[in-house]
């Protein structure tokens, strides 16, 4: 009986589509599984790409930091260097020092420090203006 | 980066000193910079050298 259907042509179609139907099912399903497997590799390969960034951003960190101190010693050698040479204690004209004081306390670095707050916008004019006026 | 700490005296050594302190600084701050953007663009190459290394080349048809 189905041997006979399956003989004829409509049951030759229904065969066809059947087998179409899982072949495309099939695809599917490896199609689904290869993605996955895609998907877990990648995960895995940056987990391990983060991994090794984690150890970069340290060692950077690290370097950077011992380069301050190198920077800091050699600011404080030059700072001993330039205290002590010839003129170093060559006095500097109060108009011109109190204008410095005024520009730096200007600037976001130094609005906010003890010194500049200390310096009440009056008496650091009128120091201005003394040096302005002294020859 | 903060900066320099301000010069307190009033001599020509005082100011030259914390302008050669202040460049300390900067040469701080750009270091960091540097190093900041370094960082994040080798973080960024190893990302995309993953994703590659786990792409399916198409005569890898078992994986």
């Amino acid at each position: 009986m189905l041997v006979r259907f399956f003989a004829s042509l409509a049951g030759r179609l229904i065969l066809a589509a059947l087998l179409l139907a899982v072949l495309l099912f099939g695809i599917s399903q490896c199609r689904s599984a290869r993605n996955a497997a895609q998907q877990v590799r990648v995960g895995e390969s940056q987990t391990e790409a983060m991994a090794e960034s984690a150890a970069d951003a340290i060692g950077s960190a690290g370097a950077l930091h011992a380069r301050d101190l190198q920077s800091d010693d050699l600011t404080r050698e030059s700072s001993y260097e330039i205290r002590n040479a010839p003129g170093a204690d060559a006095p500097v004209d109060p108009g011109v020092r109190g204008a410095g004081l005024d520009s730096l306390c200007r600037r976001a670095a130094y609005r906010g420090s003890e010194q500049c707050l200390q310096r009440s916008p009056p008496a650091a004019m009128a120091e201005s203006r003394a040096g302005r006026a002294a020859p | 980066m903060p900066g320099a700490p301000l010069p307190d005296g009033d001599t020509m050594g005082d100011w030259i000193a914390f302008a050669d302190a202040q460049t300390g600084q900067l040469d701080k701050a750009n270091d960091r910079t540097v190093s900041s953007i370094g960082i994040i663009e080798r973080c960024e190459a190893r990302d995309r050298a993953a994703i590659e290394a786990a792409g399916q080349r198409w005569w890898q048809f078992w994986r």
